[in-house]
């Protein structure tokens, strides 16, 4: 199986902020799992897609979700004119093939869902096909990375503590004032002064975590609210249309968070 | 009129008291205002009013209210005070005709249209069928009040009097004799349509964006016998904001809050420690403070430049001649505020350079008490007078400076009444339990009772005020902000036999329920067929499919299987009419209406028990509009257990039905479950109605636009009508698919919960 269009070509702008890029390729040295913490849009992904081009591995992404099956993740029979036919999905994918397999918002899916990961994550590394009685050992190259943003407070909503116990973690948060202004201006091609005030900005909105809004405006936002600012969209507009609306439906956080936004123009 | 010799005679009568009491100097006046034609129209009124007997003094007020408004208006609204004047006679007397004409003046200074005008007659008359004795006295004060208020504002507080007062005449008179602290708050809202409470929210979340200041706030009220207060406050992390800023009106006043609030908060982030009075005079520490109003908002302009654009709209001072005190201060806070504003009075020319030179260290406080002091000698020296006890902080939108200064003696900012810091500390503590546990986890010890038993000890017989609605005034078109109190009083526990009694006769309906719940409560999962995607295949459709590319035919590609979790996510607030006629006994049985409701809401609280369906239960009624009742038998966070079981069997039938109000608090408790589908289910036995309401839409438009605002929240209303004579009323207010009527009301027990079932399945 030619896994080459998962392959990531150019090198994706990362900015290092930690010792994240050290520690991942030691871990990847013994192929341990890989669990990706921090807040939405704080660059877990840009970072594995970063890590995949250096490693030279390709990356399968699988966006979790409620609805998601282990049949979406190991594979399923289809029908075609000769009859069934097996189908690997993404994860047995990756599995045989030798990909990093990275499950993003892994929280998002069901409790028992997620239970198929624990024999790829311990000395086992294998993956049992129950449908198809076939038991896949992993390829040399597979490593399963998981990201789990710990905002999610909802009792529901975490991660089995057998699950939770098999990774190693990187803690990922909001880079620091400087840093955020530099990566809003590689990402968005903005100005430096125009990326300030979206730091700026955005740390106003992150005050109001836990005073109405869930989660502050994340690095991701701010880079989408530059990029419409890079298209001629008055910054006021911009930041109204990629932070404040999508943010929060609360009329009274809304007119706050834009109150706080005319308060920076 | 004059046919006979006799009639003549009293023409001529007539018309020599109408000479006779009207002077010459007004008899040319109104020559000049009217045509010859409108003064015929005129005489003839005139010759009305005096048929009526109206007093001789009268007709000379009368006359020249008719010069007055002629001249103001037009000849038109000279005419029209006949016809007004001869309505308040009819329903208000004599007195208060009389009266009117003397409060014309008054209306004639205020009011700048003619539309005004005619605006304000129509309100005297309404006025005076609404409250016949109260016309006069009003008018004695309608100088005062049209001062403040406009034709629609004038109109709009006069209805809340009437409305307020209901059929006590007594209540009317204090109220339109501003003797009423209503009255002065409802003046206070009349003349300003946002209130602060609607604003609280987004200012305090402005604040803690931009700086991390998450105040503790406390609304201003208005206090009988003091002034309304037209300054905010702020003492450490506690604000206190006047509830209305008068004279500010729709998004003026939003952003008036919101000034006031950034700028507190401005004190907050840049503000050192309180400053020492020491030997300072009245003016230094007004300017000391106008200094460093200035130093800390020049501190956050850096900062957050917008705020200059929301702080500059309230610096209106213009340069002038004036060396009046206040005024030069006024006109120093714009200069310093304002780098555009030119202003070459020396003395601000000087306070100017001294700021800004020092603008290097402004982020020490200690220049504000250098340059407040400097300044504070100038004008000592200049001889400009300073009254430290008519000043007043301008522009309005700033605090007035007490935070700033080391206490002395004075009275704190604020004496609210206590019922409103109550209500305060309960809406803080109402924001606090966002999440429903944590009203039970504050007292773990404490055996799960409800809430309002947990407060106690409560007196029995008194209510703790928990929330403040509006009310919807149809005729007016608009909310009356804040105008229903919500209290809570203790559901008083029957013995534990009567609880009990209340589900043991009931054995076979319970049985059935059971049974009904048990196979309505799908909690296994469900095999689903003919998917497109799925866990598994679906045999049959595989075999169909098989069949079909057999015969060549082209195949349904749906041939999985999917498990589907159903569940149900609903949670349901159980709101229960307790008013007087819930006593009434049903048809010729020996039950009342309440009795029968109590029995149901038991079964029904079985069933939903069963289910797993978060509900709550309260009971209410209500005595006027500042006593809306709620009794707790249940809370969404405790179990439906038997002392839940005694405070219903407990509910006893009193009062009235203000439904409106009861809704709107269910709404607001419901709110914040957390489930998919969200329900008040209304027990009641007919229309709304309460002692200090006569017209009996009002209430029902009031429910109806509870239920609609409900709606758009996405709470489910649904009401379960029993022995209602006027079902017509109740279906207005819940519409038609909200509405269900059980004829036999003995019946609800059995039916209730099938109703529930089908209506959430």
């Amino acid at each position: 199986m030619d896994l080459t269009h998962y392959r990531i070509a150019e090198e994706p702008f990362y900015k290092p902020l930690h010792n994240e890029v050290p520690m991942f390729e030691a871990a990847y040295a013994s192929r341990m799992p890989v669990m990706l913490k921090g807040p939405t849009g704080c660059g877990k992904t840009r970072f594995i897609e970063y890590m995949a081009w250096r490693l030279g591995r390709p990356l399968i992404t699988i966006a979790c979700h409620e609805d998601m099956t282990a049949s979406d993740l190991v594979g399923r029979y289809l029908l075609d004119a000769d009859g069934t036919v097996w189908h690997d999905g993404p994860l047995t994918l990756a599995v045989r093939y030798g990909a990093i397999c990275y499950l993003d918002e892994v929280v998002e899916a069901r409790q028992d869902t997620t239970v198929v990961i624990h024999p790829l994550t311990d000395e086992r590394r294998t993956l049992p096909l129950e449908k198809r009685n076939e038991l896949v050992a992993a390829h040399p190259d597979f490593q399963l990375v998981i990201s789990y943003n710990p905002g999610y407070q909802s009792v529901i909503k975490d991660l089995k503590e057998s699950t939770k116990q098999r990774f190693i973690a990187l803690d990922f948060s909001y880079p620091n004032a400087v840093e955020e202004s530099q990566i809003i201006q590689s990402e968005a091609g903005v100005s430096g002064e125009i990326a300030d005030l979206l730091v700026k900005i955005g740390a106003r909105s992150r005050n109001l975590k836990g005073h109405g809004l869930d989660e502050g405006a994340s690095t991701r936002m701010l880079i989408q609210a530059g990029r419409l600012i890079g298209h001629d969209m008055p910054v006021n507009e911009a930041c109204q249309a990629a932070l404040v609306v999508p943010i929060t439906d609360d009329p009274d956080m809304r007119d706050a968070l834009s109150e706080s936004i005319n308060a920076c123009v | 009129m004059s046919d006979g010799k006799h009639g003549h005679l009293q023409d001529l009568l007539a018309e020599a008291n109408r000479a006779s009491v009207i002077d010459a100097a007004t008899w040319a006046a109104l020559k000049r205002v009217f045509s010859q034609r409108e003064f015929g129209q005129w005489t003839d009124g005139l010759a009305r009013l005096l048929a009526r007997k109206i007093g001789y003094s009268a007709i000379l007020d009368f006359a020249r209210a008719s010069v007055q408004a002629a001249r103001r208006y037009g000849p038109a609204a000279g005419l029209r005070l006949e016809a007004s004047a001869r309505a308040v006679q009819d329903k208000a007397g004599e007195r208060a005709a009389a009266a009117m004409f003397a409060a014309t003046a008054h209306a004639c200074r205020h009011l700048a249209e003619a539309e005004d005008f005619a605006a304000w007659l129509a309100t005297m008359e309404e006025l005076a069928e609404g409250a016949p004795e109260s016309v006069a006295v009003l008018c004695d004060h309608l100088g005062y009040v049209l001062q403040r208020l406009d034709a629609r504002e004038f109109h709009s507080w006069v209805h809340a009097g009437i409305r307020g007062a209901g059929r006590d005449p007594a209540a009317r008179l204090e109220y339109f004799d501003l003797k009423d602290q209503s009255a002065i708050r409802a003046f206070e809202q009349a003349s300003s349509d946002v209130l602060f409470s609607a604003v609280q929210a987004r200012a305090a979340a402005l604040v803690g964006a931009l700086w991390r200041f998450h105040p503790i706030m406390r609304t201003l009220a208005v206090t009988p016998g003091r002034p309304a207060p037209r300054r905010s406050a702020f003492d450490g992390a506690v604000l206190w904001v006047p509830e209305a800023y008068a004279g500010r009106h729709g998004s003026d006043a939003v952003l008036h809050y919101k000034a006031a609030i950034a700028h507190i908060g401005a004190h907050a982030a840049y503000g050192g420690g309180r400053f020492p009075r020491g030997k300072l005079k009245p003016i230094q520490i007004a300017l000391v403070s106008l200094i460093e109003d200035a130093r800390v908002e020049n501190l956050a302009i850096a900062d957050y430049p917008g705020l200059r654009r929301l702080w500059l709209r309230y610096h209106t001072a213009q340069p002038g001649k004036a060396l009046a005190a206040e005024l030069l201060m006024l006109r120093l806070s714009r200069a310093l505020v304002d780098p555009d504003y030119l202003d070459d009075d020396p003395w601000i020319t000087k306070a100017r350079a001294m700021f800004f030179d020092s603008r290097d260290n402004w982020t020490d406080p200690e220049i504000s008490r250098t340059i407040g002091g400097l300044l504070g000698n100038d004008l000592g020296q200049m001889r400009i007078q300073f009254n430290a006890k008519t000043y007043v902080v301008e522009p309005s939108y700033r605090d007035d400076n007490s935070g700033l200064w080391e206490i002395d003696d004075e009275p704190p900012p604020a004496e609210s009444e206590a019922a409103d810091v109550m209500l305060n500390a309960a809406q803080i503590e109402q924001k606090e339990s966002d999440e429903p546990k944590s009203r039970h986890e504050t007292s773990p010890e404490a055996p799960p009772a409800n809430v309002a038993s947990r407060a106690s000890p409560l007196p029995e017989d008194e209510g703790f005020p928990i929330a403040r609605h509006p009310e919807w005034d149809y005729r007016h078109g608009g909310l009356r902000p804040e105008w229903t109190t919500l209290n809570e009083y203790n559901a008083r526990p029957a013995p534990a036999a009567a609880g009990s009694a209340l589900l043991q006769r009931h054995e076979a309906a319970l049985v059935k329920i059971r049974n009904l719940v048990k196979s309505a409560k799908i909690s296994r999962p469900q095999w689903r067929s003919r998917q497109m995607q799925g866990e598994r295949l679906d045999l049959d459709a595989c075999i169909r499919t098989a069949i079909d590319i057999e015969r060549g035919g082209s195949p349904d590609p749906r041939h999985y299987q999917t498990r589907v979790l159903k569940n149900r996510d609903l949670s349901v607030f159980v709101l229960l009419d307790i008013s007087e006629s819930t006593r009434d006994r049903i048809g010729r049985t020996n039950r009342t209406i309440i009795s029968v409701a109590r029995t149901a809401t038991a079964l029904l609280a079985e069933a939903m028990a069963g289910l797993g369906d978060p509900f709550a239960i309260c009971g209410f009624c209500s005595d006027g509009k500042d006593d809306v009742r709620f009794y707790r038998v249940k809370d969404f966070v405790e179990s439906f257990d038997a002392s839940a079981l005694q405070r219903l069997a407990g509910l006893r039938g009193h009062l009235s039905t203000r439904l409106g109000a009861a809704l709107r608090q269910a709404g607001a408790e419901l709110s914040p479950q957390r489930t998919h589908r969200r329900l008040v289910l209304v027990i009641s036995d007919g229309e709304p109605s309460d002692i200090d309401v006569a017209d009996s839409d009002y209430l029902t438009e009031d429910a109806r636009h509870a239920v609609r605002s409900l709606a758009h929240q996405g709470i489910d209303v649904l009401c379960i009508g029993l022995q209602s004579e006027d079902d017509a009323a109740m279906r207005r207010v819940f519409g038609r698919r909200g509405f269900v009527l059980i004829d036999r009301a003995e019946a609800l027990a059995e039916k209730l919960p099938f109703i529930y079932l089908r209506m959430t399945t």
